[in-house]
């Protein structure tokens, strides 16, 4: 039979580098936090899957380089060796590895030489490392050089008498012998004395046997692992023919392990690791899409059958008295399909931790190799983007992300003689904000350096010579094309690619970028995206006849309050106590002229939190909890004051989405 | 034609089996978890299991034990997907009640060889 294993490779690839992400999540903590049983089991899950699947597809470097690995994963799983930060090091490595091998066979092409060393050194390195006891054996069956057409120097002659009910265990010899000729010159002669005359003959039995010989390079070991799967079911004699004549020098098999100098080798293996995370932008073209949101598809797409078996019954049996049906079906379908659409670009929200996540290796890569450090901190990463915006992200936001750890963030000498912590914090920040998504990359390093800025500004002529630009301008200059204060090219930036690349990716999503920088304290760049396909959590309040939505992300926590923890302070507003603590008290219905509650007794106290300050605000009631798709105000109607967006109710109805930032803001001033 | 229950927490395995098996007119049915496959079997019979063995959640051995002791599935014959011939759960599984193996990575025609020649031993001899 054959089978078009091609079908699955989608699934297979889509699959493992998601299973790799994980992976790659789990050691950075594993690197972090130590070994722990269940994150080992988790390591280990991913790299088996891989192979497993891998092996079934027939990707046999996939297959065989994870067997290594779950090999040395193994050991270490079962306790015989520790993790050390050389070992989470190669780890990673090894992953990088399988993450390219996987990517050329998804593009169907050899994975080069230079990598195939890489993944020979890292593989030994790291079973050395994992096991000393198993170790010889084991770098020996994975250092080989890798199949290869070429004729070798050795001749094997091999015997090979199958058992005759071989085909039984699905093991065909015409591709154990397809596996031998790709490791060098092979010829096989079948002996046909077994067969019996037709009378006798059962088709699915085997009675032939071969006299196989072979020519190559390959040590013994790989040899006979072709017949890996028959052994059991075979009587094999393996011998092996006089060389003809010697190799030159020069040509000998290399050497079974090379060793490196470990510096080198650190180097190899690091340089190629940051070179390729420029390469790392595959994004999966499937999406993982949480039952959820299936099962209120497949709810609405029932909804849209009843409607059209109305539509149906009225169109055949219609007369004028039956109108107001029609208009009331009209109305049903309208709703049901704007839904429809809802849920469809729901489907596509993916959250910000999608970028977000692959910055945490970036770091730690870039902090191995430079010497800073940075303790990089993320917080909001639930917030939830269409894919196209998120795609998009990920240039604009590595290059910021390269720009502070490689021009902002300081030596650790330097900043201890600046009187600043030598762990440097790199924050990535997202939120929701009146109407559009914000995105903070703050540092605290030495922020922007404008004196070099003008120097470079006036070499480059992009401003006149003796002209005294004041800081607006200047930081108007950063984002001018290749522009680039660094005085040497590094791995991570300093090509001047960035930030115009990011301030072109960011207008094309209708979004900008700004930066504020304080001398010797850092820089916060900030970019902003329109709101207008996000998706967030709200909590529906009532207030007077009105509802309005309150982002999830600032409250902090509701409060029934007693009669006296509001105290009214004359002239200056009120204030709320909290648990001892006294907050800007705010009243909604006021704030939005809705009329509602008139007094902390027959309310509901939200208690909110936004750029970094507390406000206790009064509503009526809590509604519910929902997700909320965010449609634009200003784009269908125009901006008012207090209000972030709108959302449309599943009933039809509108319902305002609050500004809690322009809420708190209104109490400070 | 008969059924077979796939457990397997990667899809890409679950839809190579599930597939091939297909092909040639089984029945099946996927489960991507021992705690999902539990509850299939609790409504639906199978004439063979398949179960991988180390999965988040409860195990392949321990789904073996829990199949067990659900009446219908007492004597449903069980195959493992082992690591390889020298994998250790292969005796575990056997001690539980397993009555096969198939070592991943494996071909189509592997695959369909064993799970033939068991239903053919479990059903018709």
């Amino acid at each position: 039979m054959s089978v078009d294993l091609k079908r699955f490779h989608a699934t297979f690839f889509a699959e493992s580098y998601k299973g790799l992400d994980r992976m790659e999540a789990d050691l950075l903590r594993l690197e972090r936090d130590g070994a722990d049983e269940e994150l080992l089991n988790s390591i280990f899950r991913a790299v088996h899957s891989v192979k497993g699947s891998g092996g079934s597809l027939g990707f046999r470097e996939i297959a065989e380089f994870s067997h290594e690995l779950e090999s040395a994963l193994d050991e270490i799983r079962k306790g015989r060796s520790s993790v050390t930060p050389r070992t989470s090091e190669l780890l990673l490595s090894a992953l990088d590895c399988l993450r390219s091998l996987l990517r050329d066979a998804e593009r169907e092409r050899p994975p080069d030489e230079a990598r195939r060393t890489v993944m020979r050194d890292v593989l030994s390195e790291l079973v050395d490392e994992a096991g000393p006891e198993t170790s010889r054996e084991a770098a020996e069956s994975t250092s080989h050089e890798p199949a290869r057409a070429a004729p070798g120097n050795r001749r094997i002659r091999i015997s090979f008498r199958p058992h005759p009910r071989i085909f039984y265990s699905g093991n065909d010899p015409l591709r154990l012998f397809r596996a031998l000729a790709e490791l060098g010159e092979f010829e096989a002669k079948a002996d046909l004395d077994g067969l019996p005359d037709l009378k006798h003959f059962d088709p699915e039995c085997c009675y032939l046997t071969w006299t196989l010989e072979l020519r190559t390079d390959a040590p013994r070991e790989q040899v006979l692992d072709a017949f890996e799967w028959v052994k059991d079911e075979c009587k094999l004699d393996y011998a092996e023919l006089d060389a003809p004549a010697a190799p030159e020098a020069g040509s000998a098999p290399l050497p079974q392990r090379r060793k490196l100098d470990r510096r080198q080798q650190d180097r190899r293996v690091s340089g190629r690791r940051t070179a390729d995370l420029g390469t790392q932008e595959q994004f999966a073209t499937s999406i993982h899409v949480s039952t959820e949101k299936v099962d209120k598809l497949v709810n609405l797409v029932g909804e849209l059958v009843i409607n059209r078996t109305i539509l149906r019954d009225l169109a055949e049996n219609f007369s004028t008295s039956r109108l107001e049906q029609l208009t009331a079906a009209l109305a049903l379908l309208e709703r049901n399909t704007r839904d429809l659409q809802e849920s469809v670009m729901a489907v596509r929200m993916l959250p910000v931790s999608f970028v977000f996540g692959r910055f945490t290796r970036l770091v730690r890569d870039f902090c191995q190799s430079s010497g800073k450090r940075v303790d990089l901190q993320i917080s909001g990463e639930q917030s939830e983007l269409d894919k196209t915006v998120i795609e998009k992200l990920v240039d604009p936001l590595t290059h910021l992300v390269r720009n502070a750890l490689d021009h902002g963030i300081e030596m650790p000498e330097v900043r201890r003689a600046a009187g600043k912590p030598e762990i440097a914090t790199l924050a990535l920040h997202a939120q929701h904000k009146g109407g559009s998504i914000e995105i903070l990359v703050r540092d605290d390093g030495q922020g922007l350096n404008f004196d070099k800025i003008r120097a470079r500004a006036i070499e480059r002529e992009l401003i006149a010579a003796d002209s005294e630009p004041d800081e607006a301008t200047l930081t108007e200059v950063i984002f001018a094309p290749s522009f680039s204060t660094s005085d040497s090219v590094s791995d991570l930036s300093g090509r001047g690619v960035g930030l115009d690349v990011v301030r072109r990716n960011l207008a094309s999503l209708g979004g900008n970028v700004e930066v504020v920088s304080r001398r010797g304290e850092g820089a916060t760049f900030v970019l902003r995206l329109p709101l207008t396909l996000a998706i967030l959590d709200g909590m529906s309040v009532g207030v007077g006849s009105e509802t309005y939505i309150i982002p999830l992300s600032f409250i902090l926590e509701c409060i029934q309050p007693e009669p006296g923890q509001a105290k009214s302070i004359s002239g200056r507003g009120a204030v709320f106590e909290v648990r001892g603590e006294y907050v800007p008290f705010i009243e909604l219905g006021r704030l939005l002229n809705t009329g509602g509650a008139a007094g902390v007794d027959s309310g509901i106290v939200v208690v909110l939190e936004a750029e970094g300050k507390k406000v206790a605000m009064l509503v009526d009631s809590l509604l519910s909890q929902d997700q909320v798709v965010i449609k634009s105000l200003e784009a269908n109607y125009r901006k008012v004051r207090y209000i972030a967006g709108a959302m449309i109710m599943g009933e039809g109805r509108v319902v305002l989405i609050l500004d809690v930032n322009a809420v708190v803001r209104s109490v400070r001033d | 034609m008969a059924r077979i229950m796939i457990v397997d927490d990667v899809a890409t395995i679950r839809q190579i089996v599930s597939s091939v098996l297909k092909d040639v007119g089984y029945k099946v049915i996927e489960a991507a978890s021992a705690e999902e496959a539990l509850a299939l079997a609790e409504v639906k019979r199978s004439h063979l299991v398949v179960t991988d063995v180390n999965m988040p959640g409860k195990s392949g051995l321990d789904l073996i034990t829990a199949l067990r002791a659900i009446k219908t599935y007492d004597k449903t014959p069980i195959v493992i997907l082992a690591k390889d011939a020298n994998d250790e759960n292969i005796q575990k599984a056997q001690g539980l009640g397993a009555c096969g193996w198939i070592a991943k990575p494996f071909t189509p025609e592997s695959l369909l060889a064993t799970i033939n020649q068991i239903l053919v031993d479990h059903y018709v001899r």
